[in-house]
């Protein structure tokens, strides 16, 4: 006796209620399927693009030390890439699509990359914001899928995790370095910041109910935790260290209520950041069209790897 | 040896090559950190052929390991294994406490008693001399 889809949707969705965890190889519904992998395409997509603000500081580091630093954390980000379209691809491989199709959506913008990646880092207080807290929010996300449902992304995201532990620090330490400088250097910090802080609230997305795909993500458990629920936990762990270090952050309605156990802050500008996540950010096209020079100048790599060798043991 | 699909590692698809080049295949990476350890499955990669797999293996998983002294690129293609949706493979119809040291948990409370015992002995020959 065969079951229906929607028989199959139901026994699917007991089992992930169950806490049942799914691996490539299984059966799961379509939406399950087109979810996962729209998460972690972009996921994947934002590795790459992610490397690129911090790329341009590779050649302009203060010191050899922070330059290797940077240029390592540069290559984790790439890294981090190969292993997240790895899970996309098995994801992909029954709807036919390719790793070189996931290239070139991203290329001609027909998926996204995080909103934090569509934005200038005109110093190096802002390699070392975003190494902090653009990194720290990554870690806010990303943490809480190691539950998610879909077992090889979350394999995958504890090597993922355990790097990001690094670039922190090494984030953590440049600010900290420039606290501790000249009243320019602690400027330049504090510019930063106000530059990074509306991208910041930006980068966990709206409060569900205006995102029609999250509930799905939340519904199957492919996500635990809602937008807001990662948000609040950026700000419970990084504005204390923030307000500690004497920066200002630019929101004069930022506080703690005690009440209702939450932050309350200025909502910041949602038409802006749909506007950047669709390919519309100050630096889109730019970012894109370095990523894509970057593929071209690469292909003579891959034309060599393709060309046919005889393989041990066939 | 395709037929054999439920055989074979979880999703085990060859990526279709472009025409006329050689195609990428999916490995599987295990890296052994010292001679005391297994060889741990880290994740996977794509390598059009074995030597890159391992080039690639170190590339992607070895970039701050303090120690590494093997490295295993398997194709996925050459992994047999068991299918996840096939529980009575692993069902376990009988007992199998006897197998276990926690099937043998009677015998703590044995020698409990014959400890007890021994001790009261002592005891109690002690007190015979004293």
């Amino acid at each position: 006796m065969s079951l229906s889809y929607e028989e199959k949707v139901a026994e699917f969705q007991a089992k992930i209620d169950a806490g049942y965890k799914v691996e490539a190889s299984d059966w799961m519904p379509d939406d399950y399927r087109l979810g996962a992998l729209r998460l972690i395409q972009m996921h994947a997509n934002s590795e790459i693009m992610g490397a690129l603000p911090e790329r341009e500081w590779v050649p302009k580091a203060p010191t050899f030390r922070r330059k290797l630093a940077i240029l390592a954390k540069v290559q984790d980000e790439m890294g981090h890439g190969q292993l997240l379209f790895r899970v996309a691809e098995d994801l992909a491989a029954p709807l036919g699509k390719s790793r070189k199709e996931m290239i070139d959506e991203l290329l001609t913008g027909k998926t996204h990359f995080h909103n934090v990646f569509h934005y200038p880092a005109p110093t190096w207080a802002d390699a070392g914001i975003i190494a902090w807290l653009v990194d720290g929010a990554a870690v806010v996300t990303q943490g809480s899928l190691l539950k998610t449902s879909y077992a090889p992304y979350a394999r995958c995201l504890e090597r993922i995790c355990a790097e990001e532990v690094f670039h922190i620090q090494h984030g953590e330490d440049i600010c900290l370095t420039l606290m501790e400088g000249t009243p320019a250097q602690r400027q330049m910090l504090q510019e930063a910041l106000e530059r990074w802080w509306e991208p910041l609230m930006h980068f966990f997305g709206p409060k569900e109910n205006l995102s029609h795909h999250s509930n799905t993500l939340l519904r199957y458990r492919i996500k635990v935790k809602t937008n807001e629920e990662l948000r609040q936990k950026f700000l419970s762990k990084y504005v204390p260290k923030i307000q500690a270090l004497g920066l200002r952050i630019p929101d004069p309605n930022l506080r703690y209520n005690q009440e209702t156990q939450e932050w309350e802050y200025t909502e910041p500008n949602w038409d802006r950041f749909f506007q950047v996540v669709k390919g519309n950010g100050p630096l889109s096209a730019q970012r894109l069209g370095l990523r894509k020079m970057s593929y071209e100048e690469g292909q003579w790599v891959r034309s060599v790897l393709e060309q046919p060798l005889a393989q041990a043991g066939d | 040896m395709s037929e054999q699909k439920s055989q074979r590692a979880p999703e085990a698809v060859t990526p279709v090559p472009p025409e006329g080049k050689a195609p990428f295949y999916v490995y599987e990476i295990f890296i052994q950190r010292n001679h005391d350890s297994h060889h741990e499955h880290v994740y996977s990669l794509l390598a059009p052929d074995d030597q890159m797999a391992l080039v690639l293996a170190k590339e992607n998983f070895l970039r701050r390991e303090e120690a590494c002294i093997n490295i295993w690129a398997v194709r996925r293609d050459h992994v047999v294994a068991t299918p996840y949706d096939d529980p009575d493979f692993f069902a376990r119809t009988t007992d199998r406490s006897y197998r276990n040291p926690a099937g043998y948990r009677q015998n703590m409370y044995k020698w409990r008693k014959y400890k007890i015992q021994a001790n009261a002995g002592h005891d109690e020959g002690e007190h015979a001399h004293g």
